[in-house]
């Protein structure tokens, strides 16, 4: 009887153990960003971050037609800051909704004469890159968060910046009830997926270094946390 | 009958108008239908198509300022480009049309697009079809080129290809035009422009000829007059709207503009801290980051920003709330900090001695701990319990039926599977409570997982509570087995007791018969020599009665001479020989249903003594397990 109790006793510490493992690993993935592994300096909360973390971008750039995002550059850096070093880059296209002139171009290809407007990149704005080959997209950043990105009524293409990947629901939820459908371009495939509120759609998560379609009802604020 | 005829053809005619009627409502409301949610259609705005080139007013570069439009072939503006450059344009944004609603937002793939200039028709030179996504390089000329338009364009004219709008070049400065119609040739004829036009040969003006004549297609224009020799300045800084500008002279001071360089380019302006524009990484205008920090509630200053001042250092006035005592939040003011919420530094009002922070589990989600999820996992833990409790019962029924076990044994198999179902349950319990309070606190309520240590500790220390309520079961079944040998012991001293008077009456019994023998015995029929051999068993019957009622008394229990008794009894009832003998003396008789009665008592000493056997060897297994316990 003795020998059977400390077998399952040991049965029982050895299962808690493991549970105790799992819980902790989920719950670092879960709760714990990854640029927590390079925080310098005292962090009170993930709330109260204010100084950008230092985080990189990294992902691949496909042939043919790409709607990024970049999460780790600010509201307003230099378009050669940010793409200058993509060698086989074909053109950048940027939506501005609500503008007069609603799309920003640039193409490395065009002569010096050609006023190129778009100068400037943000992490709260989507890109058409228009890519000859494939190619490994690396840039040295800070992750900020949160980030509003304001919506206009009407499709928008909005950044998505982060480097959490969540759900649908959890990613619109400040804008919830106040947009029709999302959309996000899969470059492989060469295809675009939706999410309509209350429906579903294939889109069912976002995910970092995408730009995102936005068909908002009014004009709002999107938070990304 | 004329008359009903014409009725019912009327009547059959109005029925025919009738139905015609309904089905155009019928269609238009389709067609209504398709109109209103074609529109409300969500397609995404198409990629558009970029155009750009040199941009020329008659052989002149075009001049900035001055805007090229593009329309698509339904006359839908596309998109337009103000003139930066001059003799360039672009690139002009021609925005595409949107496949999935019906109305018309601009170009649609493969159409061809019309590049205007001062709101005019131009003639274009290259690839201006509208697609997804692309740059098209176009030049365009206004006004529209033809030959005849007595205006002889430097690109697409030549003496060779329209001598009427191309005159010959004789080296001397004057010009020979070979009109056919509108006068013959002549000098050329100074300024002039087109809404000078008309048939004079002056209407063509002296610089439209001085044309330096490559063009971009290769083809040979009117000759060398004059080769621009553009020599340009450096670039400026680049200024606060994005641009830089430098001046470029033609050293040959050709009047012409074909090849003059960009003299105004887009650029990336570098933010400065004294730009007076909010720009780069600055949190105002030229404050904060990089530059001088920024006056506001975060500077560490008490001052006046936002049309009030501050009451405190980054409080009060534009600021949040300044500090108190009795704000119910612990923070520090007045040069101290409170140690507790509003107590002690600079409060007046004591902390407690021991203060502990109480961790905050409020739910950031309105979630229902009733909801349908938790019911059905409640459920379903029930049901598992449930289960194993149906099953353990199940078992202790079996091992109850199961007549080889000892009741030692038995008692021991019902509770190893109680404490099994017992043990089942609890860890059921505890992991479906931990599991529970992990998922709702800081799954769906968000709780700051910093006070994810509680859930771990109590996970942490599962191990040790399993293991005191093991030995708390261990001890409980101790308990129940001590209670089962005091029991057993009670049971033995009983039977002890019930040998004792048994062997008592068993005495009285066996004196009794074996007077009874001796006298029978005594008698003079049974001394005969012939009848000594038919009485023998029963005066060894009488011997041994008398040896056992003598050991009774002397409080010995021989129970192997009871044994040879009984024996001697069995023989003298069963076999034949001695039956005769019974059958002719009653006394004898009288004397074998006594012994009867004494052969079953003697079986009933014996189950006494079989049930003192098993409570011995219960009691040996419960001392051999406590001998155990005790190593």
């Amino acid at each position: 009887m003795k020998e059977k109790n400390k077998k399952i006793e040991t049965t029982l510490i050895v299962g808690s153990t493991l549970l105790f493992l799992v819980l902790v690993i989920f719950t670092l993935q879960q709760f714990v960003p990854d640029s927590f592994n390079t925080i310098t300096g005292d962090v009170i909360s993930r709330v109260n971050i204010t100084q950008p973390l230092q985080q990189n971008c990294n992902f691949t750039l496909y042939e043919g037609l790409n709607l990024v995002s970049f999460f780790c550059i600010p509201n307003s850096l230099g378009r050669d800051y940010v793409i200058g070093s993509v060698a086989n880059i074909e053109a950048v296209f940027e939506y501005q909704e609500g503008s007069s002139d609603l799309w920003k171009t640039y193409n490395p290809g065009l002569p010096s004469f050609v006023v190129q407007d778009l100068t400037v990149m943000s992490r709260t704005e989507g890109y058409w890159l228009k890519m000859y080959a494939q190619e490994a997209f690396f840039l040295e950043g800070g992750l900020r968060l949160p980030t509003d990105i304001p919506l206009q009524a009407g499709w928008n293409l909005a950044g998505y910046p982060t480097n959490e990947i969540k759900s649908v629901n959890d990613s619109f939820q400040s804008i919830g009830g106040n947009f029709t459908e999302v959309r996000a371009y899969n470059p492989i495939t060469d295809s675009t997926i939706n999410f309509v509120p209350g429906v579903g759609g294939a889109l069912n998560q976002t995910e970092p270094y995408y730009g995102y379609w936005i068909n908002a009802t009014t004009s709002e604020v999107w938070t990304v946390d | 009958m004329i008359k009903l005829k014409r009725d019912s053809k009327t009547k059959a005619l109005s029925q025919i108008q009738g139905s015609v009627i309904s089905i155009i409502i019928i269609l238009l409301h389709l067609l209504l239908q398709l109109i209103v949610f074609s529109g409300l259609s969500l397609a995404l705005p198409p990629l558009p198509t970029e155009f750009y080139g040199r941009g020329r007013d008659y052989n002149y570069n075009g001049s900035s300022g001055e805007i090229v439009q593009a329309y698509d072939t339904a006359g839908t503006l596309c998109g337009s480009f103000v003139i930066v450059n001059s003799g360039f344009y672009g690139s002009l944004t021609c925005a595409g049309d949107d496949p999935e609603t019906i109305a018309d937002e601009g170009a649609s793939a493969g159409e061809n697009i019309s590049l205007r200039y001062k709101g005019s028709y131009t003639t274009m030179m290259g690839d201006h079809t509208w697609d997804y996504g692309v740059f098209r390089y176009v030049n365009i000329t206004y006004p529209v080129v033809f030959c005849g338009d007595y205006f002889c364009d430097a690109w697409y004219e030549t003496y060779a290809s329209c001598p009427f709008d191309c005159p010959v070049y004789n080296g001397t400065g004057n010009y020979t035009y070979n009109y056919s119609q509108g006068g013959g040739g002549g000098e050329s004829g100074g300024s002039g422009g087109e809404e000078d036009g008309g048939e004079s040969l002056g209407i063509i003006p002296q610089s439209y000829l001085n044309y330096t004549g490559i063009n971009d297609t290769g083809q040979e224009g009117l000759g060398i007059l004059c080769v621009e020799n553009w020599e340009c300045g450096n670039w400026s800084a680049c200024r606060i709207d994005g641009f830089q500008n430098r001046s470029c002279i033609d050293k040959n001071d050709c009047e012409t503009f074909e090849d003059k360089p960009p003299e105004v380019q887009k650029c990336f302006y570098t933010p400065t801290c004294y730009d007076g524009v909010r720009n780069g990484l600055e949190e105002d205008i030229d404050c904060g980051e990089l530059c001088k920090p920024c006056i506001n509630c975060f500077d560490g200053i008490q001052n006046c920003h936002d049309g009030t001042c501050e009451e405190g250092t980054d409080c009060g006035g534009p600021c949040p709330a300044c500090p108190t005592c009795f704000d119910g939040k612990q923070n520090c003011h007045d040069g101290l900090c409170e140690e507790g919420t509003d107590c002690d530094g600079p409060c007046e009002k004591k902390c407690p001695t021991i203060q502990i922070t109480a961790p905050v589990f409020a739910c950031k989600k309105d979630v229902s701990l009733l909801s349908e999820e938790s019911i059905i996992c409640f459920l379903i833990i029930l049901l598992i319990i449930l289960g194993d409790v149906i099953y353990s019962n199940r078992k202790i029924r079996d091992i109850g039926k199961n007549k080889k076990l000892t009741d030692i044994k038995r008692i021991k198999s019902i509770l190893s599977v109680k404490r099994k179902m017992y043990l089942f349950i609890f860890i059921i319990l505890l992991i479906s409570i931990i599991l529970f309070l992990y998922y709702y606190f800081f799954i769906l309520c968000e709780v700051e997982y910093r006070f994810l240590w509680l859930i771990l500790s109590l996970l942490f220390i599962s191990p040790i509570i399993i293991h005191q309520v093991i030995k708390y079961i261990e001890y409980t079944e101790g308990k129940r087995l001590r209670k089962i040998e005091t029991l057993l012991h009670t049971h033995y001293k009983q039977i002890e007791n019930l040998i004792k008077i048994e062997n008592e009456n068993l005495g009285e019994l066996e004196e009794e018969i074996a007077n009874e023998l001796y006298r029978l015995l005594d008698q003079p029929q049974y001394k005969k020599e012939g009848s000594l051999e038919k009485v023998k068993l029963l005066k060894e019957i009488y011997k041994e009665l008398v040896f056992l009622y003598s050991k009774y008394k002397e409080r010995e229990n021989p129970i192997e001479k009871e044994k040879i008794l009984c024996n001697d009894i069995y023989r003298f009832i069963e076999q034949p020989e001695y039956n005769k003998l019974i059958n002719q003396d009653y006394k004898i008789a009288n004397i074998v249903s006594k012994l009867k009665l004494l052969y079953k008592q003697y079986e009933e000493k014996q189950k006494l003594y079989d049930e003192i056997g098993k409570i011995e060897y219960s009691e040996n297994e419960l001392k051999y397990e406590e001998g155990e316990k005790k190593e």
